[in-house]
C-alpha cells in the first residue's frame, strides 16, 4: 500500500528532480548545483537511501520542503552578479570605501560596477569637497567630472592614504622673513603656496614644496589679521579697515603678482565698507565672507566686488566660516548660525567658552562646528536641525591647550589647533565623523558615544612662543606665530615611508597568494594520484567481491 | 467583476502571481508598490492584476510584508500619539529583522520583485542586508557566500589586489 503511494508520487514528480522507484529504493537524480542545501540533501538520501526516501514522500511537510528546495535550485541559476546593475549599485551604496574595495575584488563584473561607482565622489566630497582644480594644468573640466582625469576611486584613494601621514615622521622647516609677529597663514595646497601676513604689514607668498619665498607685497600700513585665496582670488585684509585684493593673473608660474611691479593695475584692489579692523575673510566660488571687529559680517559679491549682506553681531567679530548656505561666526563668546538666502540669523550659541571664542572650523561631511576659545578648550556643537529657541549644548569639548585656542583649521580626519601655550594640537576625528554606512541616512553627531572621542593624538612643539594662527593641506601644517617666524610640519616623508611599507606589504601578499596557488595544484595532483589508486584498489575489491559472490552463488547453488 | 469588499470595508486588491497563485490584500496594502498604485489610479485593477514576473512563493513573502507595514502605518494616522508611534515603529523594525532573514537566492528573488513592483521600503531593506552580509567578509568569502565565479585571470587578479591593498588593512 505504501509502496504503490510511493510510486504515485514518484511519477508525478516534477521535470528538474525525477524520483525513479525501483524496487523499494528511491534514487534522486538532480541537476547539479552549487546550492549546499541541495547537496546535503543528496548525501542524506545516498547515506540513508531507503528511510529518507520513505520518509520524504510519506511525510507531506517534508514534501513542502523538496518544493521549496526546488525553488532554490531554480533560482540558484541567478546569483548576485545577474542581478541587473542598477540593483548592483543599489546595493553597493550601502557599503563604506574599505567594503568597496574588497567588493571589486571578487569578480570583473564587480570590479567594474564597484570601481566606476558613484559612491566614491560621495565619500571623498564628504570628506574634503569638491576637489579644486590644479591651476597648473590648463585641461578643459567636463562638468561633474574629475581634474586630471582620475576617477573618483584614485582621487579617494590617493587623499585616504595621505590623511594618515600626519602621524608619521615629519620634517621641520622655518620660513624666516617677517620681522615682527604673523598673525595669519594659508595654505593653497592646489598651487603649492603659502601666505603669510602680520604685524609687519607685509603680505608674503611660499612656495610650499621649496619653502622659498616668491614674492612679497608693498608695506599695506597696518596690521594683516586675515588672508584667504583661491585659484582666482586673493584677499587680505587688517587694522585698515580695507579689504586687499588680487585677480590671479593668467600666464605665470604663479598666479598672484602681490608685488604689483610691472602688472596691470586691474589685477590689484581694494574693498571698503568696514569700519573697524578685519580679523577674518573667507571665500567660495560665489562670495567673499569679511568680519570685523565693527561688529559685522559681510558678504560680497565676487562678480560685482560689492557688499550684498550684512550681519550684525553684539561684540568683535572673531571669525567666519561659510559652507553652503550657511555661515558661521563667533563674536565674543557666543557663536552664530547666519543662512545667507533669508539673511537671517538660525541660530546661536551662547557663551560658547569663557571669555573669547576666536576660533572656528568647519567640516564638509556634517553640520558641525567646532570653536576654540580664550580658555584653551575646543568645543563640537551639532548645528543640523536646530531652532532658535533650543539651547544648543556642545556635544564633545577637548582641553589640550593651557593657552587661548587662537586658530582651528581642518582636514577630513584631523583638527589642528594652535594655542598661545605655543603648541599645536592634532585631534582625530575618523570615528567620531565617519558617516553612517547606509546612503540614505543623514550623518547625524547627536548621541555621541564617549568612546568616540580620543583625546589629541599628537602634539607638536613650537618655538615656545604664542601661536596665532594654523592651516593644514596637502602633507603639511603651516604655523605663523609670535616672533615673526613661520613653521611648516612637512609629512611627506611619512608619505614616502608609507608608500614603501605598502609596497612590500603588496610583494608579500603577492608571494603569499603565489605560494597559496602553488600548494592547491600540489594538492590537486596529489589528491588525483590518490584518488586513481583508491579507484584502482576498489576495483581490484569489486573483482575480488565479484569472485566471493559468485563463489557464493556456486556454493548455494551446490548447496541447493 | 464588481470589486471585492474586504472585511474592513476597504476595497481588496487581487494579485495572480507567474504560477497562477491568487492573493488578495486591502488596497492600502497594494498600494505600498507604486506600480500597483498606478494600475490602481488608472482603474484597471479590476478583476485582478497578474504579475508574470513574480512567483508565488515570492509574492506570499511580499504580500506578508505589505500587509504588516499597511496595517502598522495606516493605524499611526489615527492616534498621533508619539509612545504608541515608537512602539509601532519598533514592531516594524523587528518584523523587517525577522522578515528579511532569509537565505540569498529569496533574498535576491524579493530583491527582483521589490524592484519590478516598486516599494521603495522593502528595495531598501533588501539592499541592505545584502550589504550586511557582504560586510567583513574576504573576496573569498563573499564568492562562496553568494555564489559567484571567479573569473580573473590570476594575473588580473594579482593586479586588482594590489590596486585595492589599502582595503585589506585588518582581514
Amino acid at each position: 500500500m505504501d509502496f504503490d503511494c510511493n510510486k504515485a508520487r514518484g511519477d508525478s514528480s516534477s521535470e528538474d528532480s525525477s524520483c525513479i522507484v525501483t524496487e523499494g529504493t528511491l534514487i534522486w537524480t538532480r541537476p547539479f548545483t552549487h546550492c549546499g542545501r541541495t547537496k546535503h540533501w543528496n548525501s542524506l538520501s545516498t547515506l540513508n537511501n531507503q528511510k529518507c526516501s520513505y520518509e520524504s514522500l510519506s511525510d507531506p511537510r517534508k514534501n513542502v520542503g523538496t518544493s521549496d528546495d526546488k525553488a532554490t535550485s531554480m533560482c540558484d541559476s541567478r546569483c548576485f552578479t545577474d542581478l541587473p546593475a542598477a540593483l548592483v549599485c543599489e546595493v553597493l551604496a550601502c557599503l563604506d570605501p574599505k567594503e568597496l574595495g574588497i567588493v571589486s575584488c571578487v569578480s570583473t563584473i564587480l570590479h567594474t560596477l564597484a570601481t566606476d561607482h558613484q559612491g566614491w565622489k560621495k565619500f571623498y566630497c564628504e570628506r574634503w569637497g569638491l576637489p579644486n582644480p590644479p591651476i597648473t594644468l590648463n585641461v578643459p573640466l567636463v562638468p561633474g567630472g574629475t581634474p586630471d582625469w582620475k576617477s573618483w576611486k584614485t582621487l579617494f584613494v590617493e587623499r585616504e592614504f595621505r590623511s594618515k601621514s600626519f602621524m608619521g615622521r615629519f620634517s621641520v622647516d622655518v620660513l624666516r622673513g617677517h620681522s615682527e609677529d604673523v598673525r595669519t597663514v594659508f595654505l593653497l595646497a592646489s598651487a603649492n603656496l603659502i601666505f603669510t601676513g602680520g604685524n609687519d604689514s607685509v603680505i608674503r607668498m611660499w612656495d610650499m614644496e621649496e619653502g622659498l619665498l616668491i614674492d612679497k607685497s608693498r608695506s599695506l600700513c597696518c596690521t594683516i589679521r586675515a588672508i584667504a585665496a583661491d585659484t582666482k582670488l586673493l584677499v587680505t585684509g587688517g587694522t585698515n579697515a580695507f579689504i586687499h585684493c588680487w585677480r590671479a593673473v593668467e600666464g605665470n608660474s604663479y598666479p598672484f603678482h602681490i608685488s604689483g611691479n610691472g602688472t596691470n593695475q586691474n589685477s590689484e584692489f581694494r574693498l571698503w565698507g568696514h569700519e573697524g579692523p578685519v580679523t577674518c575673510l573667507a571665500l567660495d566660488s560665489l562670495r567673499i565672507f569679511s568680519g570685523s571687529w565693527d561688529m559685522t559680517v559681510r558678504v560680497w559679491d565676487r562678480s560685482e566686488m560689492k557688499c550684498v549682506q550684512k550681519f550684525m553681531h553684539a561684540d568683535w567679530v572673531w571669525t567666519v566660516a561659510p559652507h553652503g548656505n550657511t555661515v558661521a561666526s563667533t563674536a565674543g563668546s557666543d557663536a552664530y548660525i547666519w543662512d545667507i538666502r533669508s539673511g537671517e540669523l538660525t541660530s546661536i550659541m551662547s557663551n560658547t567658552h569663557v571669555g573669547n571664542a576666536y576660533s572656528l572650523a568647519r567640516t564638509h561631511l556634517a553640520d558641525v562646528l567646532f570653536t576654540g576659545g580664550e580658555d584653551g578648550a575646543i568645543r563640537l556643537f551639532n548645528i543640523s536641525g536646530v531652532s532658535d529657541d533650543e539651547d544648543i549644548k556642545p556635544s564633545a569639548t577637548w582641553v589640550p591647550h593651557t593657552g587661548p585656542v587662537h586658530s582651528l583649521a581642518f582636514e577630513y580626519p584631523w583638527l589642528v589647533s594652535t594655542s598661545s601655550d605655543g603648541r599645536v594640537a592634532l585631534i582625530d576625528l575618523r570615528k567620531l565623523l565617519t558617516p553612517k554606512n547606509s546612503s540614505k541616512q543623514r550623518f547625524r553627531v547627536k548621541n555621541i558615544d564617549p568612546s568616540c572621542i580620543d583625546p589629541p593624538q599628537r602634539m607638536l612643539h613650537g618655538f615656545g612662543c604664542e601661536l596665532f594662527s594654523v592651516a593644514i593641506g596637502a602633507d603639511r601644517i603651516v604655523c605663523g606665530g609670535e616672533d615673526g617666524a613661520v613653521k611648516v610640519w612637512n609629512f611627506s616623508e611619512a608619505l614616502e615611508i608609507e608608500k614603501r611599507a605598502q609596497a612590500l606589504r603588496s610583494i608579500r601578499q603577492e608571494n603569499r597568494m603565489r605560494r597559496k596557488k602553488a600548494q592547491v595544484e600540489m594538492n590537486a595532483n596529489g589528491r588525483s594520484d590518490q584518488c586513481s589508486i583508491a579507484m584502482k584498489r576498489n576495483q581490484l575489491k569489486g573483482d575480488k567481491s565479484v569472485t566471493w559472490y559468485s563463489k557464493r552463488a556456486i556454493n548455494d547453488k551446490v548447496k541447493s | 467583476m464588481a470589486a471585492a469588499e474586504g472585511s474592513d470595508g476597504g476595497k481588496m486588491i487581487v494579485l495572480i502571481s507567474a504560477d497562477g497563485q491568487r492573493f488578495e490584500l486591502p488596497e492600502a496594502a497594494a498600494k505600498l508598490s507604486q506600480i500597483v498604485l498606478y494600475m490602481i489610479e488608472d482603474g484597471c485593477c479590476y478583476p485582478s492584476i497578474p504579475l508574470p514576473k513574480v512567483d508565488g512563493v515570492i509574492l506570499a513573502k511580499i504580500v506578508e510584508y505589505c500587509n504588516k507595514h499597511a496595517a502598522l502605518s495606516s493605524g499611526a494616522d489615527g492616534s498621533s500619539d508619539a509612545a504608541s508611534e515608537r512602539s509601532k515603529e519598533r514592531e516594524l523594525k523587528i518584523f523587517d529583522a525577522e522578515f528579511i532573514d532569509v537565505d540569498v537566492t529569496t533574498l535576491f528573488d524579493v530583491m527582483m520583485a521589490a524592484n519590478y513592483l516598486n516599494i521603495k521600503g522593502l528595495l531598501d531593506l533588501a539592499c541592505q542586508r545584502t550589504a550586511d552580509l557582504i560586510k567583513g567578509k574576504s573576496p573569498e568569502q563573499i564568492r562562496q557566500t553568494f555564489g559567484i565565479k571567479n573569473d580573473f585571470t590570476p594575473e588580473e587578479e594579482a593586479a586588482i589586489r594590489k590596486e585595492n591593498a589599502w582595503a585589506f588593512d585588518n582581514i
